[in-house]
């Protein structure tokens, strides 16, 4: 099995002072190619099930796509959007990990 | 476990082997009396055991003068021997809250002295507490339905001491909550009761009970990591 | 042959990270561990202790795998410690055994951390019904089972007995490596002097907040005065916080009229605790049982265990439920494996549980 961490990791940070501020100013997409409909929601269930802690601050949603899990996060201050974004992309690399070793034979 | 025959022929039958001491039936003065003998603890080092053990055998003869003073039913003392680490003191026939609220909870809770004894708890404690007296050990084997009077008689002043802190009273009701969350959950909300019969007697009530919620939420926010 | 129960169990609430894997009797398959050991005079931190876990985990689970000489398809059920604990460790192992089930497509199990070390200790000991004493850096506890519930009888009323110690390490500034309570028993067994401290019990609670504090306070000046050595206050700290709670611990026996104490948690390695909790039990007529630092320290078989005994009862997690939290009361869980004398389960062999205990 290949996975491929997506190459790409678009991150679109807005200026603060474009758009009349709705509060969640900062947010940041990005896609990890599994290449397999099946593993990308794995990820996607695993790691939905923890709520962000400061939902008022930092909010994400995720989905699965076309073998791809597709991840946005938006925050109101980019620290509240470093510090979630980094945790999620630990697991996203352990549950990588997990299913790179450990998946029953194909 | 066995029992030093010279001992015995000292102070008397033995009543019970506690954790700390030893209870006699015994008589003084040819009054039938209890005679409580704090021993050393082996495990603990010398000199920390005869500290404590010094220690509580003051404060138990101290504060159960003090509390009988200020009108909360205590046996009354007759003699304290420094030397053999013993306490006299009347002897009360009855049986502890914990069988009665065990034996409720067996064969059922007959309400009206559930209530009548969850009042006195209230009332005894509060009066204690108003007069700067705290027990330290507030379980329900440390008080005694006395027979035939119905009378609620507090025992076992050995970690009581004296202080105004509401910190100290609260803990000291915290203390009593649990006892009676883990051995007689069964009894319904008999704390319910105590506090408000504490809540009756006591002047203070206010800002006791307010740190005794500051208190139950300490031990239930603590993160326990590990 | 009838083929045995097995799961395997993720455990990282606090700075160790273990997975094993174990029988419904008991038997311990595999039991690897990692633990995050920070610089003298510095405890550990959410953040870095995730951090380590991230880093160890897959190595782990390999090693747990190969050592029990079994595949994924073995396993019966997938348990992790739902809390209490740190926040980001726990997550690790809780996002870890999600994909994995997923992956495997297995049950999960959510497990109290405090009630594993107690089932383990049980299981490992033989010890049917004892007062559980339950003593690590987070957690100070005198339990006893009643009517379904690990119920709490006494309990410290601020920091936990290990933290206490820990903390004293920092100021001595001893190494973490293996443990600060394992480097503090090593130096108090050359303490001689013994120095007076606070002794705070109330009924069947500690508080050890107010010893930290006085004993941080005379350290720096009795040392620079030569009044006394580290190992003397090591010693005289140990022996008497170690008498809190055999104290408290024999309330607790005297209360439910129990002859038998089980010490479980890290702490519970200490063999001077263990010493004066044999003498107490000893006047009492009963027995001491403890385990050694295999299972007495956080590891991920006591998880598996424990998860097991309520996977064999029909208990599991939902994933969507397979959350993890900093705050479980041990009081929480409802105990059903101890319900019944003989559970009618009939994969394991519940019974050489019992055949322990009847020497």
């Amino acid at each position: 099995m290949e996975v491929i961490m997506a190459a790409v990791v678009s991150e679109a940070c807005k200026d603060v002072a474009s758009i009349a501020s709705s509060g969640w100013d900062f947010s940041c997409d990005f896609e990890v190619d599994y290449g397999s409909e099946e593993h990308a929601t794995i990820v996607h269930e695993a790691l939905a099930v923890d709520q962000e802690l400061q939902p008022d601050k930092v909010r994400r949603h995720t989905s699965v796509s076309d073998g791809k899990l597709i991840v946005r996060f938006e925050a109101v201050e980019a620290r509240f959007l470093r510090a979630s974004f980094s945790s999620f992309i630990d697991l996203v690399v352990l549950a990588t990990k997990l299913i790179e070793e450990f998946s029953p034979q194909n | 476990m066995e029992i030093d025959q010279e001992r015995e022929k000292d102070f008397g039958v033995l009543l019970k082997q506690g954790a700390e001491a030893r209870v006699y039936e015994s008589t003084f003065v040819d009054r039938k009396a209890i005679v409580k003998e704090r021993f050393s603890k082996k495990y603990r080092h010398p000199l920390l055991d005869s500290k404590l053990t010094l220690k509580r055998l003051n404060a138990e003869a101290r504060c159960m003068t003090k509390a009988r003073k200020l009108g909360v039913p205590t046996p009354a003392l007759y003699a304290v021997d420094h030397l053999l680490h013993t306490l006299t003191f009347e002897y009360v026939q009855g049986s502890s809250v914990k069988e009665v609220l065990l034996d409720f909870g067996s064969h059922g809770v007959i309400e009206e002295r559930q209530d009548d004894i969850a009042a006195q708890i209230g009332d005894a404690v509060a009066k204690m507490h108003d007069g700067g007296l705290v027990h330290g050990d507030l379980t329900t084997s440390n008080m005694i339905i006395q027979q035939g009077t119905n009378r609620l008689v507090l025992i076992d002043f050995g970690l009581s001491f004296t202080s105004t802190l509401p910190e100290d009273k609260a803990v000291d009701l915290y203390v009593l909550e649990r006892a009676l969350l883990s051995m007689h959950s069964s009894c319904g909300n008999v704390m319910e009761r105590v506090l408000a019969a504490y809540r009756k007697s006591s002047k203070q009530w206010s800002s006791t009970l307010n740190k005794l919620a500051q208190v139950r939420q300490r031990g239930r926010k603590r993160t326990m990591v590990g | 042959m009838e083929k045995k129960l097995i799961s395997i169990g993720f455990e990282g609430s606090a700075n160790k990270i273990g997975i094993g894997i174990a029988t419904l009797d008991g038997n311990i398959l595999a039991n690897p561990r990692s633990t995050y050991i920070t610089p003298p005079g510095h405890g550990f931190l959410p953040r870095e202790t995730a951090q380590h876990h991230l880093q160890n985990l897959t190595r782990l689970l390999r090693s747990a795998l190969d050592e029990a000489g079994i595949s994924p398809a073995d396993i019966d059920c997938i348990c992790y410690t739902k809390g209490p604990g740190m926040g980001a460790p726990l997550q690790v192992c809780a996002a870890a055994v999600r994909v994995l089930a997923k992956l495997w497509n297995k049950p999960l199990v959510g497990v109290n951390h405090c009630v594993a070390h107690i089932e383990m200790g049980r299981v490992v000991t033989g010890a049917e019904d004892p007062v559980v004493l339950y003593v690590s850096g987070g957690n100070t506890q005198v339990i006893a089972y009643s009517e379904g519930k690990y119920r709490i009888f006494g309990e410290t009323i601020d920091i936990a007995v290990g933290n206490c110690l820990d903390r004293f390490a920092r100021v001595l500034n001893l190494s973490n490596d293996p443990s600060p309570g394992y480097n503090i028993e090593q130096l108090a067994k050359k303490g001689e002097k013994f120095i007076d401290l606070p002794y705070v019990v109330k009924g069947m609670d500690v508080s050890f907040s107010g010893i930290l504090s006085y004993i941080e306070s005379i350290a720096p000046v009795k040392l620079e005065s030569k009044e006394c050595t580290e190992a003397d206050l090591c010693y005289s700290l140990q022996e008497t916080l170690f008498a809190m709670l055999v104290e408290i611990t024999e309330r607790a026996m005297a209360h439910c009229d129990t002859k038998d104490v089980l010490i479980v948690g890290g702490v519970g390695c200490n063999l001077r605790l263990q010493e004066m909790m044999k003498a107490m039990c000893a006047e009492r007529g009963g027995r001491l049982y403890a385990t050694d630092d295999r299972y007495c320290i956080d590891n991920g078989a006591m998880i598996a265990y424990t998860g097991l005994l309520a996977f064999a009862h029909g208990i599991t997690t939902p994933l969507e439920e397979s959350t993890f939290t900093q705050r479980f009361r041990t009081d929480e869980v409802h105990a059903i494996w101890r319900e019944k004398s003989s559970p009618d389960v009939n994969n394991g062999s519940v019974n050489t549980i019992e055949e322990k205990t009847g020497s």
